[in-house]
């Protein structure tokens, strides 16, 4: 805003100011001459009248010519500059005849007045006057008449000029000295006065253009508002919402058009808080009450609210306030929007109820699945029970090919009816997730154990193992997980007639707390095309539509392995060729946990450095073995051939560092595993090494033939890691193992704890005639004594009889359902004693095992009844018995 | 009209700058000529062509025997002759008493006594050693042959004229003059001694009296 000094605009600017402001001048001092010449006329027209205004002849007179004189020339001394005044105000001609004129009254005046001296001063008045012009020309002008007149009349007329008859030079020098002398100061006065008006002008120039500036800057200014305020006027007009501003007291001052239009108001009717009126009843204090509240506060709001309108319409109105500050931070009110939402209300409200009829339809699903479970389960614990008995009991090849059939029928049954239900309560957004803590390496090891027959039966090498760096304890649902790699892990040995089936675990990413694990089902079987590969994760759907009659299945389990997966913050996917197998992989988000605090008996810095073969013709075992062995600090070699390792191990012996362990692969082609092993046993410079048999037909070795072949420990494929390490610990450092195993084996024998326990008085409350003969079969064949109860009631009046240790409790039972039974139980006992009270449920749904916990029971078994899951839970009663948590 | 006027002289072409300057030129001559006139006025002299050497016998005024006499004849409403007055009493300060002085006031036949009162009439008779007097009819001034107010004539005692003229350098001015030197002149020369004097004239400004004065022939007649 500082405009330079020598701007081009503020320099002709200064000049044009300062001729304006000195022409002002001329012209005020050019009327002011015209006053004073005319004056100067009048009075001496009057004082010629006074004075002379006859002259005589004897005795007649006439007018005196110092009248005519004092008329004609004061007339014409005074018309001419009037004359110019009125042409040429301001005019330089003029200011210069008027400084004529005035000189000329001067010397009319000291003429008139016979030189008097007196009269001398009018010229020096007369030239302070003209100095007003601020032209020290005028001066000149002025001051050479005057001395042109003195010079003039004092050699010519002196009586005239100065009343003698004769004045010498140097009087005209004199007189013409203080006019000089005068002239002097005033030119001096002038430039001062004209310094002073360029100073002035200039600081008026300087104004000017700041001014302009300001006012370029405020028309700049003032059309960008104008713009803007056409814009936000046009974006008011034109929003879809009602848009409003609030002072700090929540007064509205202003208000769109489709705001009043939304509230059926006048543009000037919403000032203030005249739209509360229209709030309804039902709402009003409610809204007001929080839209005060935000108002105090200072605070954003959003109200949801019903008007009436004038025309008793009723809107639902929502509102959204945003509190503004200016910016000192002073709270300066709101600005908001209205939005008329009685569409998306009425919507919702159809969107509630078609809501409440699905969730009704979904609770009627489920009670119907839940019954129909019921239903299917009572009759197929029947059956796998009774098949089950009847397979343990003495038959001919063919009874039990058609026993084991039917058997093997329903347990297939089951297996779809799981599946079913599962994807039921998947598709209905049931399916729950419990969190634990859980070994990854054990739940994927109990995992390979439960397919590990199937893989055998068809003698697939079934292998898994996790690689270095996977972390081990993590949390999560181990449940759904097994569930999951079961699913996939069966199909892959499914679609497999020839090879192996290998499950390996790796760690895909993650940070501190989570960890991101990969899980890959690779199989050698018969592959599957990319079409069929874009299909296979949706329901119903297999990889072959004529494999759905070769293999059987329902299709639902990759559909709910990828429901399980995506549940688990995963993916789920498929790497395959047709004829070259297929890769199914996984991944699956855990949170990581520390390990458990364990008494570890192993000590793996025993093994570090020791020196192992692994024989084995199959490639992935091998390397599987590598890891393992590796990760506990052993030297390990691998052999492919038994020729192969007799040879390697001779070398070592004579290298001086034998092979201390030999781990064998029973099923090799050529020489097998126990060949091998008898070919060591029969070499004596090898007899320093201890020999493991893994195999798959471990079961079916004689203790006897192992023990001739030198074999020390013999494990069942898939080898368990902690198994395996378990084992050869315990070859290393034999004594201390052996009562470690024989201790742990003493507790985990459910025989031992059978006759740790004693004889268990067991009741089983059970409606089903036929359920009820399974599970005393079950009970019989474990050597307990039981009772049987056919509803709550019963059960009641049996413990009023008699003390039990365990109660099998029907949940659905006639009369008095299991739940009902439980409470009075537990109200009866009223802590003073606890009967330990399994439930047995065909209900598989969801809040089943919590609505039997709920109950007061202490363990929950589904049905159909299988005797593994009996034992099960008998043996967590004798172990929580032993450990004290419950009494007897 | 007038608008029309101003719009020529004011334009800046050739003509209008010949018409402004044909103005400022008829200006100053018109300027020159009034001042030209004004001095005419007040430098021409009065006719006043006294051939008298000697005091008038006849008249009633009384010569002084012992030193000159001054007598001067006043136009009673003449404004010039206020500058001859201012004149004779610078004069009188000096030389007042260096001689007889009359101060004559000329009063026509036709007009009352009164006539002559004013202001001059009434500062010469505050004028000391001056003898005030009223001439009417212009008898004296007859006797004299006065021309024109403000005219002095100077006598010896012995009647002999010494000076006749005007004491002021121009019409109605006062000041230095030639006429006012030379009557102190002869009185100074006179008390020198100097015996017998020349006649000096000077020239007198002021109104006529010619006209109010009767001439010596008809003076017996009227007497």
């Amino acid at each position: 805003m500082n405009a330079p000094d020598n701007h081009p605009f503020v320099q002709a600017r200064r000049a044009a100011l300062f001729q304006e402001e000195m022409e002002k001048g001329f012209r005020s001092t050019d009327r002011l001459f015209v006053a004073c010449l005319t004056l100067q006329w009048v009075v001496g027209i009057v004082c010629a009248l006074t004075i002379s205004p006859e002259t005589w002849d004897g005795a007649e007179s006439r007018t005196h010519l110092h009248v005519l004189a004092a008329v004609y020339l004061g007339g014409v001394l005074a018309l001419g500059p009037l004359l110019l005044v009125w042409l040429k105000p301001g005019k330089l001609i003029t200011r210069h005849v008027i400084a004529v004129a005035q000189m000329g009254f001067g010397g009319l005046l000291i003429h008139l007045t016979n030189g008097s001296i007196e009269t001398h001063f009018h010229i020096f008045v007369s030239l302070a006057l003209l100095a007003f012009y601020r032209d020290s020309k005028v001066l000149v002008t002025a001051s050479v008449v005057v001395l042109l007149d003195h010079t003039i009349r004092g050699l010519f007329w002196a009586e005239s000029i100065y009343g003698v008859v004769k004045a010498p030079i140097w009087r005209t020098l004199e007189h013409a000295l203080w006019v000089v002398l005068e002239d002097f100061f005033l030119m001096v006065a002038i430039q001062r006065s004209r310094r002073s008006a360029s100073e002035i002008a200039f600081k008026r120039a300087h104004l000017e253009l700041l001014n302009t500036e300001v006012e370029t800057r405020v028309i700049l200014r003032t059309k960008e508002l104008a713009a803007s305020e056409e814009r936000f006027r046009m974006l008011s007009a034109a929003a879809p919402v009602g848009i409003f501003q609030t002072d700090p007291s929540g007064n509205k001052f202003y208000t769109n058009r489709q705001w009043c239009e939304m509230f059926s108001m006048d543009e000037k009717e919403p000032v203030g808080r005249k739209w509360m009126e229209l709030i309804h009843s039902e709402e009003r204090e409610r809204v007001i009450r929080d839209w005060e509240s935000a108002i105090k506060g200072g605070r954003d709001y959003i109200l949801e609210m019903r008007i009436v309108t004038k025309e008793n319409v009723t809107r639902w109105i929502l509102m959204r306030g945003k509190a503004i500050f200016s910016k000192s931070g002073e709270f300066i009110g709101h600005v908001g929007t209205t939005e008329d939402v009685t569409f998306r209300k009425m919507h919702e409200q159809e969107l509630a109820q078609a809501r409440d009829s699905a969730l009704e339809s979904v609770r009627v699903k489920s009670e119907f699945l839940a019954n129909v479970s019921h239903e299917i389960r009572t009759p197929m614990n029947a059956i796998i029970g009774m098949t089950g008995l009847l397979l343990d009991t003495p038959l001919n090849p063919q009874q039990r090919k058609f026993a084991s059939t039917v058997h093997k029928s329903a347990e297939t049954l089951l297996s779809l009816l799981n599946d079913i239900l599962d994807f039921s309560k998947i598709e209905a957004g049931k399916l729950t997730f419990e969190i634990e803590d859980f070994d990854l390496q054990e739940t994927v090891e109990n995992t390979l154990d439960l397919l590990a027959d199937t893989a055998h039966s068809k003698n697939l090498e079934l292998i898994g193992f996790l690689k270095p760096g996977t972390p081990r304890y993590l949390r999560g649902d181990p449940g759904r997980l097994r569930q999951v790699l079961v699913n996939l892990i069966h199909n892959a040995i499914k679609f497999t007639d020839t090879g192996e089936v290998v499950l390996s675990i790796s760690q895909e990413g993650g940070d501190s707390l989570r960890s991101i694990i990969r899980f890959e089902v690779r199989d050698t079987g018969i592959g599957i095309d990319k079409e069929t590969q874009g299909k296979l994760f949706q329901a119903f759907t297999q990889a072959d539509g004529s494999g759905t009659r070769k293999y059987g299945g329902t299709g639902l389990g990759l559909a709910i392995s990828r429901r399980l997966v995506e549940l688990m913050n995963g993916r789920i996917g498929i790497i395959s060729s047709p004829g070259e197998g297929s890769t199914f992989w996984f991944t699956a988000c855990f949170e990581l946990t520390p390990p458990p605090n364990t008494d570890e008996v192993l000590d793996s810095e025993v093994l570090k450095g020791v020196r192992v073969l692994t024989v084995d013709d199959n490639a992935t075992n091998a390397i599987m073995l590598h890891h393992q062995l590796a990760n506990w600090g052993m030297r390990d070699d691998h052999a492919l051939h038994a020729n192969d390792a007799l040879r390697m191990m001779r070398e070592a012996v004579e290298q001086g560092d034998l092979y201390r362990l030999a781990i064998l692969d029973m099923q090799m082609p050529d020489v097998s595993g126990l060949m091998l092993a008898t070919q060591i046993q029969g070499d004596e410079r090898l007899q320093g090494t201890q020999l493991i048999m893994l195999t798959s037909l471990g079961a079916r070795l004689d203790p006897r033939t192992l023990r001739e072949a030198g074999i020390s420990e013999c494990l069942l494929k898939p080898v368990k890691q902690a198994k395996l390490l378990e084992c050869i610990a315990r070859l290393f450092n034999a004594k201390k193992s052996l009562e470690a195993a024989a201790a742990e084996q003493k507790a985990k024998d459910p025989a031992a704890l059978q006759k740790e326990a004693g004889n268990l008085n067991i009741l089983v409350a059970e409606d089903n005639p036929v359920n009820q003969k399974v599970v005393l079969f079950h009970l019989q064949k474990l050597g307990y004594v039981s009772h049987v109860a056919a509803n709550g009631m019963e059960v009641l009046a049996a413990l009023n009889h008699a003390r039990f240790d365990i109660i099998f409790m029907d949940c659905q039972m006639p009369e008095m359902d299991g739940y009902e039974a439980t409470r009075h139980i537990r109200k009866l006992e009223n802590g003073k004693r606890h009967t330990y009270i399994i439930a047995l449920t065909a209900n598989s749904l969801n809040g089943d095992r919590e609505r039997c916990m709920e109950a007061g029971m202490d363990d929950y078994i589904a049905k159909p009844l299988r005797q593994a899951d009996q034992v099960a839970a008998i043996n967590r009663y004798l172990e929580a018995r032993k450990s004290g948590k419950i009494g007897c | 009209m007038a608008a029309l006027w101003k719009k020529w002289f004011t334009e800046k072409t050739l003509p209008g700058r010949f018409a402004l300057g044909g103005v400022v030129t008829l200006w100053l001559v018109a300027l020159a000529y009034g001042a030209y006139q004004l001095h005419e006025y007040a430098s021409i002299p009065g006719t006043s062509p006294s051939p008298l050497q000697q005091w008038p016998v006849e008249s009633r005024l009384q010569l002084a025997a012992d030193r000159p006499t001054l007598v001067f004849f006043m136009h009673p409403k003449c404004p010039c002759s206020r500058a001859t007055l201012a004149e004779l009493e610078r004069f009188l300060v000096g030389y007042g008493s260096a001689c007889q002085i009359y101060g004559v006031f000329v009063r026509g036949q036709r007009h009352a006594p009164s006539w002559i009162e004013g202001p001059l009439w009434e500062k010469v008779g505050l004028m000391e050693n001056v003898a005030r007097m009223e001439d009417a009819g212009g008898v004296e001034g007859g006797r004299f042959q006065v021309g024109v107010s403000g005219e002095c004539f100077l006598f010896a005692p012995d009647g002999s004229i010494l000076f006749h003229g005007g004491i002021t350098p121009a019409r109605g001015h006062i000041g230095d003059s030639r006429g006012l030197q030379a009557l102190m002149s002869r009185i100074k020369e006179w008390h020198a001694g100097a015996h017998p004097m020349e006649r000096v004239d000077t020239p007198v400004f002021g109104c006529s009296i010619r006209r109010m004065c009767t001439p010596p022939a008809a003076e017996g007649a009227k007497l």
